[in-house]
């Protein structure tokens, strides 16, 4: 289940750091876009509940994963924080025991971000008006 | 230090090189430092693996806080802001801002916040003065809202009208059309636009 998911990583966040790791850019998209500038400020952020309104957007195999045997999923969520919509991607490889953070910037599909309950109301209230 | 491993994929076919970042603090300069970075050649995945940069980061983040609170007392102080009316205003221990001035030790990020919010809106120290009441806040910031407003508008040093040759052309047409948006018995400044102008041109 996806958000048992991204709570199992909340966990790692909280107690098991050091296997949590951010690939490449996210250390650099979170400090442009969100204000978090080490690894540290962005698990605090995490493991606070900063990522508010999250919505799991997809799962889906990991495409350059050399070692299809060892299937490993990559969750793709979109949450709030303030008036910023973001989007970050996990993933977690079984054989390293390691959470990969495989992206933490804003997020592109605004509508997506707000969580599906509000697209729901939203089209709820766009129908009824039409039928006035 | 963990297995020498990706920890994406499980390769090990991994390269340690070193980059430089630029850390960049407001009302500080910049800084580089320099990060270590571990590329896996098999799966493309690239960060810190071991967690060698956090050190590193936060060191470099921390001396840019410091520098950056010297360099917004420095600048009160260079704009004749008076330590002691700032610590009285805004009921802090007196000699606080020296020290905080004059100490090597990392300020808290209260204080950080606090002094970036001074040194961008310096009229809060008015409004703690007044002791923030909320009336008297309001004020103080349209007050200087409008002072803002006045000085980015160009005026006809003859005529004391607004050039309409400006960008700002629209804004002549506002107001004219709008005197009455702005009576000077009803607004708590008691002039009215033209009025302004005159003050701004120095008439």
């Amino acid at each position: 289940m996806p958000y048992n998911y991204f709570n199992k990583f909340k966990e790692a966040c909280k107690h098991d750091r050091k296997n949590v790791i951010p690939w490449g850019g996210v250390l650099n998209d979170a400090d442009k876009f969100f204000n978090l500038r080490t690894e540290t400020q962005l698990y605090e952020f995490i493991i606070h509940d900063g990522l508010e309104d999250l919505n799991h957007q997809n799962t889906k195999q990991w495409e350059k994963n050399p070692k299809p045997e060892n299937i490993i999923m990559v969750y793709a969520y979109t949450f709030r924080t303030m008036c910023k919509y973001g989007y970050i991607a996990i993933m977690r490889n079984e054989l390293t025991k390691k959470w990969i953070i495989k992206s933490f910037k804003p997020s592109t599909n605004k509508l997506l971000a707000v969580g599906n309950n509000a697209m729901q109301i939203a089209l709820k209230k766009a129908i009824i008006e039409k039928k006035g | 230090m963990d297995d020498y491993i990706c920890p994406a994929c499980g390769s090990d076919d991994l390269s340690k090189s070193t980059l430089v970042k630029s850390i960049q603090e407001p009302f500080a300069c910049k800084k580089e430092v320099e990060i270590v970075n571990y590329t896996c050649s098999t799966c493309g995945f690239d960060g810190d693996i071991f967690k060698e940069n956090e050190k590193a980061l936060q060191e470099c983040i921390d001396e840019l806080k410091i520098r950056a609170v010297k360099n917004i007392l420095e600048d009160f102080q260079q704009n004749n802001y008076s330590f002691s009316a700032i610590e009285r205003a805004l009921e802090i221990p007196q000699r606080t801002l020296s020290k905080w001035k004059s100490a090597n030790s990392k300020p808290s990020a209260a204080v950080v916040a606090l002094l970036k919010y001074l040194h961008l809106f310096p009229w809060l120290i008015e409004v703690a003065e007044q002791k923030y009441d909320y009336p008297a806040a309001q004020r103080i910031h349209i007050s200087d809202a409008l002072e803002q407003f006045v000085n980015r508008m160009a005026f006809d040093n003859e005529s004391r009208e607004l050039k309409t040759s400006t960008t700002i052309r629209f804004l002549q047409v506002e107001i004219s059309n709008q005197s009455d948006v702005f009576p000077a018995e009803n607004n708590s400044f008691g002039f009215t636009f033209p009025e302004l102008a005159t003050i701004s041109t120095g008439g």
